[in-house]
């Protein structure tokens, strides 16, 4: 078994240094060179466009490029920001991260604990009036739009009831010398609207999967012998039954994982929240690619991570795999 | 029509929920058809100084803040909507199934590199890949846009359809037309591809509901429909100054998103069911 997981975490790093070579060829398979856009935008001279090609090196030849690209990203390392010039990258994310796995964490224990409840339920009283309805909302809430529902949130909860600010992480008045309890409070006061926002629309995976998973495990004859034992129903539903059927937490840890920590650039910008999100929309606006190629480095280190996690964590959870 | 994709689309027809989807779909398609020909012109912009107007006889879904038509700049982004999803998805589905059906088929190291490449491919986010697609252009052209919508969209369907192909290449049929000499672009294309018919369809349908709403969502961080051309995603991105005072500017292209997501989506769910009775 330790054969198996050597094996699938290897297969991880192969899958990240294709991915590396995939992110620079998007930057070189696109017309002209990453700076087109920058040239547009601002009225810039040949000589200062040739300045800027070089500061990036990009006159040199597209083998060392390369070289150069790997190099840096296996250090963590994405060069100087354009946008944000001369921070550089690495640092400018590692500042960000703290906000966006504070929002991301926040939206993973509502959806692990609301999203998995309900849909255990919605799998225990199937057909009821509860889960018709639960899966038309949980349809409607996948086709809708982040962003949107973001404004209409601030535009309800903080512009007209003002029971929420509408950005920010903290409150700008807050005196110097309040409290940890004042300032906890004040976070989790700006904390609600973003992560209702974000779990709004993710939490409906975690229901469709437990629903799916759940009621294939109340079919099968154990379930029936734990009822016919007499054992109240509670515990046939959550220990015996749920204890099966946890295989979707697991493929949700692994799916959510870059959600936890890379944040959403529509919900985060829209809030103003200073994660990793809203730089990604400030490097958008910026034209600024050595920061995005870092944030989509980061991002699909985490996609792989959270593949291997979850396969891992399927030897866990279930013996079937484990002896395999 | 028979063959196993009519059996698929029968058995979506048969529930309700995916008939409602597909009636409102084809009420949405014909609005976008239709539509512009009886409505004000989008761009036309009567009374800049005005400023957004509530709603009225004149303009049914209001005007926004460059006093251009509500109603029509919701309708005619539908067509916009619409048709960079159907163009971004062929590309997609036609890209998919054939690479994955030859990856399938052909097998060996070239069959091992495609899948590498796939599998690396689905750990970017679509949308960070996207975004840095379109960050060289100073202002993308709509059609472009589509292709390059369409173009990082195909990954999953590969996979889905090389999967289908390995299954099939065991069975007889496949066997009995290779002993009977045929190519293997005619196995591919004849017996291969329009077994993989049904997973393919929820897959495109699928598919619409994702470019729908990743290209309202480039539009709205201003890197996808450019303006004037009317988009769903863009009239949000205008509404922002204005959320309080004229509520209805965002509200409009707001709501068509959801509608149209949510029609593609039990489409896509009765297909899914229609094709495996299981997951219901």
């Amino acid at each position: 078994m330790s054969r198996w997981i050597l094996r699938r975490l290897l297969q991880g790093v192969i899958t990240l240094a294709v991915v590396m070579v995939l992110l620079f060829l998007l930057m070189r398979l696109t017309p002209g060179d990453p700076l087109g856009g920058i040239a547009g935008d601002r009225l810039m001279s040949p000589e200062e466009m040739q300045l800027l090609r070089a500061r990036y090196g990009l006159d040199q030849p597209i083998l060392q490029q390369f070289m150069t690209f790997a190099r840096g990203a296996v250090q963590g390392d994405f060069g100087t920001s354009i946008h944000r010039y001369p921070d550089r990258v690495g640092p400018l994310i590692r500042d960000r991260l703290p906000a966006s796995i504070l929002l991301g964490g926040t939206v993973l224990l509502l959806n692990f604990t609301i999203g998995i409840g309900l849909g255990v339920l919605q799998a225990v009283h199937r057909g009821s009036r509860f889960d018709r309805w639960l899966t038309r909302i949980s349809l409607a809430a996948w086709a809708l739009p982040s962003f949107w529902l973001g404004l209409v949130l601030i535009a309800v909860f903080s512009l007209t009831l003002g029971l929420f600010p509408a950005g920010q992480m903290q409150d700008p008045l807050l005196p110097a010398d309040a409290g940890p309890l004042t300032r906890l409070v004040d976070l989790l006061h700006h904390l609600a609207l973003p992560a209702l926002t974000l779990s709004a629309v993710s939490l409906a995976a975690g229901m469709r999967f437990q629903r799916t998973a759940m009621l294939e495990v109340l079919r099968l004859d154990f379930v029936r012998a734990a009822r016919a034992r007499g054992l109240p129903e509670r515990r046939v539903i959550w220990v015996h039954a749920w204890r099966n059927a946890l295989s979707p937490v697991v493929t949700l840890l692994g799916l959510w994982l870059p959600m936890l920590v890379a944040g959403s650039i529509y919900v985060e910008s829209i809030f103003n929240w200073p994660g990793l999100g809203s730089l990604a929309a400030e490097a958008i606006s910026g034209r600024d690619y050595p920061l995005l190629l870092g944030t989509a480095m980061l991002t699909s280190v985490l996609v792989v991570a959270g593949g291997v996690i979850a396969d891992l964590g399927y030897l866990l959870v279930d013996p079937r795999v484990r002896d395999s | 029509m028979r063959g196993p994709l009519a059996e698929v689309l029968r058995g979506a027809w048969r529930s309700p929920s995916g008939r409602w989807g597909l009636v409102t779909l084809l009420v949405i398609a014909a609005l976008a058809l239709a539509g512009p020909l009886v409505l004000n012109d989008p761009a036309a912009m009567p009374d800049v100084m005005a400023g957004a107007e509530s709603p009225s006889l004149a303009h049914p879904l209001g005007t926004d803040a460059l006093s251009r038509d509500v109603l029509s700049r919701t309708i005619h982004g539908a067509r916009v909507s619409l048709g960079i999803a159907m163009l971004a998805v062929c590309l997609a589905m036609l890209l998919g199934t054939t690479i994955g059906a030859a990856s399938g088929y052909r097998g060996g190291w070239i069959d091992t590199v495609i899948m590498r490449t796939v599998d690396a491919g689905l750990a970017i986010p679509r949308l960070l890949v996207l975004l840095l697609l379109v960050l060289v252009w100073e202002r993308i052209p709509t059609m472009a846009l589509a292709v390059v919508i369409g173009s990082t969209g195909w990954l999953g369907t590969c996979r889905m359809v090389r999967g289908e192909v390995l299954r099939l290449r065991q069975m007889e049929f496949v066997r009995a037309a290779q002993a009977l000499g045929a190519s293997s672009g005619r196995i591919i294309l004849r017996h291969l591809i329009p077994n993989a018919a049904g997973p393919v369809a929820v897959s495109a349908t699928l598919g619409v509901a994702d470019v729908i709403l990743l290209e309202a969502g480039l539009s709205f961080l201003g890197m996808g429909v450019q303006p004037p051309t009317p988009s769903w995603g863009g009239m949000i991105l205008d509404a922002r100054p204005v959320l309080l005072s004229a509520p209805w500017t965002s509200l409009a292209p707001g709501l068509a998103i959801l509608v149209t997501v949510l029609a593609v989506n039990l489409v896509g769910d009765a297909l899914q069911r229609a094709l495996d009775p299981r997951s219901a």
